[in-house]
């Protein structure tokens, strides 16, 4: 009676309106549901055929097995404990976590492929980092000139150019600069110039275009 | 000892022999029913879906109540698997429409209208259509404490949660639904 006071009273403090309700649950429900239900429930216990533990806690015995209108192969029950049993030690060894050795045969050849990979890497970046040659080549290559001349042309090109400068400065080093004012007059140069053919002077200025633009670029 | 504990301990205690066992469990069942009844249907609203919950409840009781421990009240042992199965029907009927919370609460709301006698300006229905806007937990809280009378420390054990808990979901609950009687 206490508790009921206590419930209301509480009820009305956090609000009147629904302590004003009626307590009643309006739900209708089938006729005699009440007196039925525990005979109801209890046969529905048996014939689910529910496994019930002996008052000494001995094995389980089941009730109304043969009621439940369902059939068992022969022997079951007496081998499911047994199948069960292999069922879970296989289980348990399929979830034991795998050991994997670093020196197997997957991972050499893992490692195999990774280092041929790094190593491809490593020279295209050392051939990348040659910047002076290959800044030489693609200026080259962009000339309009140049650009019918083959890469090897280039190379020996520049190489014999190299020695023939390397040969022409340790020519010109001992060579006393005076020696090269020639003292000309005008009857000299003019016979120079008949003598030279038109074809040659051409060719000395597109050679030295040529030049001049590799140096320029 | 209060005298229905003493009852349930003997109850318990005849169960299991094997003798008496059926006709103790008949009267278990015989004495707790109608609130388990109530309970359950309160939180599933039909009374089909009320009579599936009520049978797996005492499947279960019958298959537990040879380890229930004597210390522990039979009643609210009771009542928790009713709880327990009541939130598992919830959910399997949730899973299967694959419907949200909120509109599960519609659900109930259907199955409230096609209830027969219902009227909505009734108190009493009005009452359960706002019982069914309250989420799960917080419906059961109220059911148990506004219907069934039911003490802050008992309903702990039933529904494994804290007096202070408790107090504050009541509290919510109360609230919520004066909100929806007096505003709708």
């Amino acid at each position: 009676m206490k508790n009921e006071t206590n419930i209301s009273s509480e009820l009305n403090f956090i609000s009147a309106a629904v302590a004003n309700l009626p307590k009643n649950t309006p739900f209708c429900l089938p006729l005699g549901y009440f007196e039925s239900f525990p005979a109801h429930i209890i046969e529905t216990i048996h014939l689910s055929n529910v496994k019930v533990f002996q008052a000494d806690n001995q094995l389980p015995i089941t009730l109304n097995r043969e009621e439940n209108g369902f059939s068992v192969p022969g022997g079951y029950f007496e081998g499911f404990s047994v199948q069960l049993m292999e069922k879970i030690k296989e289980t348990s060894q399929k979830d034991e976590a795998k050991v994997i050795g670093i020196f197997s045969k997957n991972n050499i050849l893992k490692y195999a492929a990774a280092a041929c990979i790094a190593g491809i890497v490593f020279i295209s970046y050392l051939g990348t980092k040659d910047t002076g040659t290959s800044n030489e080549i693609a200026s080259i290559e962009k000339n309009p000139v140049a650009s019918d001349l083959s890469l090897e042309g280039i190379a020996s090109f520049l190489e014999d150019s190299e020695e023939s400068s390397q040969g022409t400065q340790a020519e010109l080093a001992p060579m006393d600069t005076n020696n090269l004012l020639v003292d000309l007059d005008q009857e000299t140069i003019s016979q120079v110039l008949t003598e030279l053919h038109e074809n040659d002077i051409k060719n000395f200025i597109d050679e030295s275009e040529i030049i001049d633009n590799t140096t320029i670029n | 000892m209060t005298p229905q504990n003493a009852d349930d301990i003997a109850l318990v205690a005849s169960f299991r022999q094997p003798e008496t066992r059926d006709a103790a469990f008949t009267a278990i069942v015989k004495k707790y029913q109608e609130k388990i009844y109530w309970q359950i249907r309160r939180m599933v609203v039909g009374h089909d879906d009320a009579n599936d919950v009520m049978q797996n409840v005492f499947i279960k009781a019958w298959n537990g109540l040879e380890n229930f421990r004597a210390d522990a009240q039979l009643f609210t042992w009771i009542y928790r698997i009713a709880f327990n199965e009541s939130l598992t029907y919830l959910e399997q009927q949730k899973k299967r429409s694959s419907i949200s919370i909120d509109d599960q609460s519609l659900n109930l709301e259907d199955k409230l209208h096609s209830e027969k006698d219902f009227n909505s300006n009734r108190a009493v229905w009005k009452l359960q259509l706002a019982i069914q806007q309250l989420p799960e937990k917080q419906r059961a809280v109220f059911n148990l404490r506004y219907f069934d009378e039911m003490p802050y420390e008992e309903m702990s054990h039933v529904l494994d949660t804290s007096v202070g808990a408790l107090k504050a979901s009541y509290h919510h609950a109360v609230k919520k639904i004066e909100d929806y009687i007096l505003n709708r």
